[in-house]
């Protein structure tokens, strides 16, 4: 099934645009999606998103599927269907 | 109670304008460990200054400057200043920030506050130079751009070290929402430039020699560290903000979909963060300029290259400027933003404000509302920015359509009437910030039950906007906790950063530790035994205070309340597409907050025994008399 990834900031530097569409298994989940992209974009992304301790996205990463935060939804376990978005931000500050 | 052994001065400035004399008072110890400093100890010494009713452009108004604990001492990210009156804007409180240096150079001069009373018979300016104060006349300066005023001073005193607050035309023709600049930095919003204005007090020139005693050196630089060591791990702070500054923001809110458009129409819609986004307007920086001691520098000085504005430098825009004369106005060229920022600072308007109150107008003449000749044959049109230079020149001087904006949208709306104010966009008065609140609720709950009007930093939910888990992750668009949330990030700001006085942006380096580390430094610089409960604490405290004197006023629930727009209109599209916030939302979480408070949820008034219990105890006689006058209306004037 098709997904929809936008990202911002240096996570645009990484995948040269700020939106791309990939391809993952049906009865994919988020964490499904957060491997695919780590493993098609490789050290550089990986360096950037995941904690080798815990092989888990550091905590000031912000996912959302379809505007709402996964923090509403079932975290990294959310599952994903067709047509999604999933938005992924990069630590911030400002305003 | 101790005495204040160092942190403080222990000393007010009392500068009365109307006989020009001037006298130094003592600040009780007590009331230091209350209000702390900064927003607190302003919000005391206002309520203690003023009875309800009095007329903020009048004599009988006061203008408040206080520094906190920290401000000129060692530690970093602490030159800032609160700057605190009756809001002519709003009729509430005005508290407006500002940073810099002034406010460390305030802070040299040996006061930690000072009030100016009464006015002056012609323009003056106050020239204080540590234990001596000098009025001077300032009739040459009267029409002169902030950068000149300053500019002048220094080189009329002989004195290219001093620093300068002022106003420019702006506030001398009392617009309501003029500002007071120093430096390039501004006590922005409120109208507080008006309220210098109408005493004719041009600017306070300031030059200190003292150095800031701190009474435990080695436990203060030992807390400092950590503190030092918290920032140096945010992950943010330095790689984000220290080189980008706050056009992060951008970025971020766009792609939530919460960067507000076009009078709030058209969120999501039109949302140019690839032409005034943190990556193009980097293009245009030249170089950083830091506050007094602030080892991030966010402040980006930007100069625009080439096309009509080529040359044209500001410190900024800020954020906020980006959205307000830039997504709100329709407006998606760089240079056209630098230009209108500076305009803005030079003549001393709010630049959020001047960007929403010039939507209004062009939504109106977008409706056919009004039309081209009650705007002066301008083509007021979403994008047009030449109208929008324009417009800001003619409100700065009252000039034609000029003046009829000049005191911000929700007096615009009712001066020109045929349903203007439906799309006024302000809270209590006062114009919103940048981001669109329908898809971030506790941000936009903040907006609503802040003791300024709708004010970003009063209560900044950065859990939302920038998904930092702190105190723990929270969904942006669930309603239920927000009200919790927004108690909890309003105690914090005024008790951590508002008062000490810290810079906002640490707020998220100082989710778990803020508390204990300002007890700590207060403590270590003053002789004071705060602990992390008494921070929190001083920190509700001072929220109520406020909450007190707008009830004076004659506020209640009735104007904890949202533009039309916000409740009726959802987010057309982007990732916050369908969103709003209802009037059944804006009830719900309006009564989880004031549960939290301990507030009464049918008037929105504390209650006498939070009171009490916050050791306000003197002013329950006023909140009951405005809970027995409540009729449910709104009080707002």
């Amino acid at each position: 099934m098709k997904i929809k990834v936008e990202v911002i900031l240096d996570l645009a530097q990484v995948l040269g645009q700020r939106e791309i569409e990939v391809e993952v298994p049906e009865e994919s989940t988020l964490r499904t999606l957060v491997r695919y992209l780590t493993d098609r974009y490789g050290e550089t992304l990986k360096k950037k998103l995941i904690r080798t301790d815990t092989c888990e996205p550091y905590p000031y990463f912000r996912f959302m599927v379809n505007g709402r935060d996964i923090v509403g939804l079932q975290g990294l376990d959310t599952p994903l269907v067709e047509g999604d978005t999933v938005l992924v931000i990069p630590p911030a500050a400002g305003g | 109670m101790a005495t204040l052994k160092g942190g403080y001065w222990g000393k007010i400035l009392k500068i009365n304008l109307t006989n020009k004399k001037w006298n130094v008072e003592d600040l009780d110890p007590a009331i230091a460990a209350s209000y702390l400093g900064g927003a607190g100890l302003g919000i005391k010494l206002l309520y203690d200054a003023l009875g309800p009713g009095v007329d903020p452009l009048s004599p009988e108004n006061v203008l408040v400057i206080t520094t906190g604990p920290m401000t000129g001492t060692d530690a970093p990210c602490a030159s800032r200043m609160a700057v605190v009156s009756r809001s002519p804007l709003t009729g509430g409180v005005a508290m407006a920030l500002s940073a810099g240096h002034f406010p460390a150079e305030l802070k040299f001069a040996g006061y930690d506050a000072v009030i100016i009373e009464g006015k002056a018979e012609s323009p003056v300016y106050l020239y204080i130079k540590d234990g001596d104060v000098q009025f001077r006349n300032a009739e040459r300066l009267w029409g002169m751009m902030t950068t000149d005023t300053q500019l002048f001073i220094k080189e009329e005193l002989g004195d290219h070290n001093l620093r300068v607050a002022c106003i420019g035309p702006a506030g001398e023709k009392l617009s309501r929402i003029a500002c007071i600049i120093n430096e390039r930095r501004a006590a922005g919003r409120k109208g507080v430039g008006a309220v210098m204005g109408s005493k004719n007090l041009k600017a306070i020139a300031v030059r200190g020699t003292n150095k800031v005693p701190v009474q435990d050196p080695q436990a203060f630089s030992q807390i400092l560290k950590d503190l030092h060591k918290l920032m140096r791990d945010d992950p943010a702070l330095y790689p984000g903000l220290g080189k980008f500054g706050t056009s992060l923001a951008v970025d971020v809110t766009s792609a939530m979909g919460i960067w507000s458009a076009k009078n709030w129409m058209d969120t999501g819609v039109f949302c140019p963060a690839e032409k005034l986004g943190s990556q193009p307007l980097d293009t245009f920086t030249i170089r950083r300029n830091p506050c007094y001691r602030c080892p991030v520098g966010c402040s980006q000085v930007r100069i625009a290259k080439d096309g009509s504005y080529a040359n044209v430098l500001t410190e900024g825009p800020e954020f906020e400027t980006i959205y307000s004369l830039g997504s709100n106005v329709g407006v998606d060229y760089a240079p056209a933003v630098i230009a209108a920022d500076r305009l803005c600072d030079e003549y001393g308007l709010d630049s959020i404000s001047t960007g929403v109150t010039i939507s209004l107008a062009m939504e109106l003449y977008e409706r056919g509302i009004i039309s081209k000749e009650e705007v002066d044959g301008l083509e007021l049109r979403f994008g047009s920015y030449e109208s929008v230079l324009e417009l800001i020149r003619k409100m700065a001087t009252r000039e034609g359509v000029g003046d009829l904006l000049a005191d911000g949208s929700r007096l615009a709306a009712q001066r020109i009437g045929r349903g203007a104010d439906r799309y006024a966009i302000h809270i209590k008065g006062l114009e919103l910030p940048a981001y669109d609140i329908r898809g971030a609720k506790a941000h936009g709950l903040n907006y609503i039950t802040s003791y300024t009007g709708a004010d970003h930093n009063r209560g900044y939910a950065f859990q939302e906007i920038f998904g930092v888990p702190l105190p723990e992750p929270v969904d942006r668009l669930e309603i239920k906790g927000k009200g919790k949330l927004t108690k909890w990030n309003q105690d914090f700001a005024v008790s951590c950063f508002d008062s000490p006085t810290f810079c906002n942006f640490l707020n998220s380096a100082l989710a778990v530790e803020g508390p204990r580390i300002v007890s700590g430094l207060i403590n270590a610089a003053s002789g004071l035994s705060l602990t992390a409960e008494d921070i929190w604490q001083a920190g509700e405290r001072i929220i109520n205070l406020a909450r007190v004197f707008n009830a004076r006023e004659g506020f209640s629930r009735a104007d904890d309340t949202l533009p039309p727009r916000l409740m009726e209109e959802p987010i057309k599209t982007g990732n916050s597409a369908g969103q709003r916030i209802s009037r059944e939302d804006l009830d719900k979480m309006l009564d989880e907050y004031y549960e939290a408070r301990g507030w009464d949820k049918e008037t929105g008034l504390p209650t006498s025994e939070k009171l009490v219990e916050l050791g306000l105890a003197d002013t329950v006689a006023a909140v009951e008399k405005a809970r027995a006058a409540y009729k449910g209306g709104s009080g707002t004037k």
